[in-house]
């Protein structure tokens, strides 16, 4: 069949952009559709004002939104439109996606969490299920992953460390803070295995890229050093240098066409003047954030797929995965420290790359058998002055604080001590209460129903969560920390969502083969995290960009290369 | 439905959770759309100006210098700012920190909710028919005292209290974003809190409405 391309990917985030490069490197054309607008390095500035406004890297709630489903408390739900409630699921909404804004924590799965539910059992109402591949199938790609994306670190010796086919990392660790090492004595003197967190940023200049420049604004910002192995950095800018590869932005693709045999034949969007447009290509690789791509699969019904495209047996938009857990930290009050360690933790730009993996599986007698447990994360604060300043005007009641005890306040709060947060991944249950639909009165600006959210969580992650954070909060407290908190509620971070297109053996069970093709249409992929039966209990993005590589592979090989 | 959907709102001010990003945990306990109306700003005052009314005097306003003496809304605004964020001998207040220009900029600026702009000049209004009817002045002309408990007593309203805390929220922002955009001149709000600024820093063809174009 002559087609536009050979491939047509939707959306270009992580698990666009290895497959963008595999199949442009192929030699095979590629394009990509976008919705949001192209940035560059040139357009990255540390501008927390950029970072938060609504409109800038997300949509504006009132034209794309969500609506949540929440748990009303009495056995119920209750919805509300995040343009109400103005609790925005967007992240990154451009070339590259929600990469570009990435801390880039990095860290791999574990063996164990590719079989779950055999290793540990079932849990009473979580839809737990084996993955189809195991950690051996994904190996190879997490390496690629270290080489072609960039990812520092250092490989160090602990009970829970996950096989590696090479030694250590391509880069060594990102230049680190002096409180790491503070850390790190601590954390021995307690018996825990202190681990540098391995980065997606360069620690040096390589593969055509700068190194980091340690401005200390990462997390949330765009790198304006090319350093942070973002998809577009990494992965697109590299794709477009073969010559095979076309990124569209501003193209919002609202259906994918099927014919009567049920394949897809076109993707349909809006450009950036609101005119419908279509591409037809042979393969059609859906990756756009996995709330967007349930929606986007729910929204492209067609004469073999009554209810959604690859939905014949309902399982599109099931099984909605986020991360459990919660955050914490505490002060370090410089008054109250050695004045050697008071001038240190006022050192800004270097990272502290810190985190403990000493529970991600839990063998504690209270709990009964080994469970499950998470990874443990240390960092300062994110730098958001702003938005710190913001958090200062209510007191512990609620109140408005303004005038002077207000500003006394801030200036405490800005000069006095140094917060050290921790954040606590661990699995997100798959439950019948937590899944992608279509709204069916909310639209977005084009027209086409938002994705109706539920977000209901299973109990047992909350019991993980708070074991974490009891464990993260010793830690800060040995060391001397003050006014030590931590938050773990049944509350979704937006940004780390996976699931919703479970990837199995069993058509009746899941959405995707192991392949992660879906099983009713011959040529569809899904490579962003919606394939994820289960999350594991670190962040996403690192097992996305291999699960793509691992996918473009088969991708190659069907197109006969 | 509308109705339960602002209680639901109203109910949850918890923070939102976004490991790896720093995303405003303040901003959904800011969000109130529904309470900017003026009936729960205050319940009883007379008079009422609309925004469409308004807009002439701002436009002739906003191309004064200081050096003229201020028309509302601004100069209502220049004082409440005052009076929230006061110059001490050993800190900058809002008129240090240029507060008032910056919120200038914000009600030009595209990025910003046409609805939010209005609820921030309708304040001002509301404000002053309060005052009007309380003590027969405007809010400029009362004493810093009876200023300190008309804002406290605004405060009671959930408009009043989200109307004060946006004004909070865009002093801050004059004191702590880049100089670039209007505030913090010369980096003021920086050095009194010991802040480093991250780089590279915006110049001036960056802004972020300027990133609305790309």
């Amino acid at each position: 069949m002559n087609t536009d391309f050979d491939v047509c990917i939707v959306g270009s985030g992580a698990g666009a952009g290895p497959v963008a490069l595999t199949l442009s490197e192929a030699g095979y054309s590629v394009v990509v559709l976008e919705k949001g607008p192209w940035f560059t390095e040139k357009d990255f500035y540390k501008d927390e004002l950029a970072s938060n406004r609504q409109g800038v890297y997300t949509p504006n709630l009132n034209d794309e939104q969500h609506v949540i489903e929440e748990s009303d408390g009495h056995g119920g739900w209750t919805s509300e439109p995040t343009s109400v409630s103005g609790w925005d699921f967007w992240r990154g909404c451009c070339v590259g996606g929600s990469s570009n804004f990435m801390s880039g924590f990095f860290y791999r799965l574990k063996p164990d969490d590719f079989h779950l539910l055999s290793t540990f059992g079932p849990i009473d109402n979580a839809n737990l299920a084996d993955w189809p591949i195991s950690y051996d199938n994904l190996e190879p790609y997490y390496t690629k992953v270290e080489s072609v994306v960039g990812v520092s670190g250092r490989v160090v010796q602990h009970p829970h460390l996950e096989p590696r086919s090479t030694m250590n990392f391509p880069s060594s660790p990102t230049l680190e803070h002096p409180f790491s090492e503070w850390f790190d004595t601590t954390c021995q003197e307690m018996g825990l295995h202190p681990l540098p967190t391995p980065r997606a940023i360069l620690s040096r200049n390589t593969i055509k890229r700068r190194s980091c420049e340690y401005s200390g604004w990462c997390g949330s910002y765009g790198c304006a050093s090319g350093a942070k192995g973002s998809a577009r950095a990494a992965l697109l800018n590299p794709a477009l240098e073969t010559g095979s590869c076309e990124i569209r932005p501003h193209a919002k693709v609202y259906k994918l066409t099927t014919n009567s045999q049920g394949k897809v034949v076109a993707a349909e969007y809006y450009d950036r003047a609101g005119k419908p447009q279509k591409v037809d290509a042979n393969i059609f690789v859906v990756a756009c954030l996995a709330t967007e791509t349930s929606r986007l699969l729910l929204s492209s019904s067609g004469p073999r797929h009554e209810k959604g495209l690859a939905n014949n047996t309902g399982q599109v938009g099931k099984n909605l995965l986020f991360s459990a857990g919660g955050i914490g930290g505490g002060d370090f009050v410089y008054d109250k420290v050695d004045s050697l360690k008071a001038r240190s933790l006022k050192h800004q730009g270097l990272f502290v790359n810190r985190g403990l993996q000493d529970w991600y599986f839990i063998d504690d007698s209270a709990w009964g058998k080994r469970q499950k447990g998470g990874t443990i994360d240390f960092l300062f604060e994110h730098p958001r002055p702003i938005g710190k300043a913001k958090e200062q005007k209510w007191d512990d009641d609620g109140n408005l604080i303004w005038g002077t005890p207000f500003k006394k306040a801030l200036k405490s709060y800005f000069t006095t001590k140094r917060r050290v947060k921790f954040e606590t991944f661990c699995d997100w249950l798959p439950t019948d209460n937590c899944f992608v639909s279509l709204d069916t009165q909310v639209k977005d600006k084009w027209g086409t129903p938002v994705a109706r959210i539920r977000i209901g969580y299973h109990p047992h992650d909350i019991k993980v969560g708070k074991y974490l954070g009891e464990k993260s909060k010793n830690v800060l407290r040995t060391m001397g920390a003050e006014n030590i908190y931590s938050n773990v509620s049944g509350s979704p971070p937006p940004n780390l969502v996976a699931g919703g297109c479970r990837f199995g053996k069993d058509p009746k069970k899941s959405v995707l083969d192991p392949d992660c093709r879906a099983h009713d249409v011959e040529n569809l992929y899904v490579t962003d995290g919606s394939f994820m039966p289960t999350g594991g209990s670190v962040p996403y993005t690192w097992t996305i960009y291999a699960n793509a590589f691992r996918v473009a592979d088969k991708i190659v090989k069907h197109l006969g290369g | 439905m509308i109705i339960f959907k602002i209680l639901h709102t109203l109910k949850k001010l918890n923070v939102g959770r976004r490991p790896g990003m720093n995303l405003s945990e303040f901003q959904r306990r800011e969000f109130q759309p529904e309470a900017t109306s003026r009936r729960a700003f205050i319940l009883r005052a007379a008079g009422f100006l609309t925004t469409l009314f308004l807009f002439p005097v701002i436009v002739r306003a906003a191309k004064k210098t200081r050096t003229v003496p201020l028309e509302d809304p601004w100069q209502t605004l220049a004082v409440v700012q005052e009076h929230l964020f006061p110059s001490e001998t050993d800190s900058p207040g809002a008129k240090e920190i240029s507060a008032l220009e910056y919120l200038r900029n914000v009600t030009k600026d595209p990025a910003i909710d046409s609805g939010e702009k209005e609820f921030i000049l309708n304040g001002v209004t509301w404000l002053n028919n309060l005052s009007l009817e309380r003590h027969k002045v405007v809010f400029t002309s009362l004493s810093q005292s009876q200023r300190t408990s008309m804002l406290h007593e605004i405060t009671k309203s959930k408009a009043g209290r989200n109307w004060i805390s946006k004004l909070l929220s865009y002093i801050l922002e004059a004191l702590l974003s880049d100089p670039v955009y209007g505030g913090n001149p010369n980096g003021i709000g920086w050095k009194w809190l010991k802040h480093h600024p991250g780089f590279p820093r915006p110049p001036v063809n960056k802004l972020y409405w300027d990133l609305l174009k790309i």
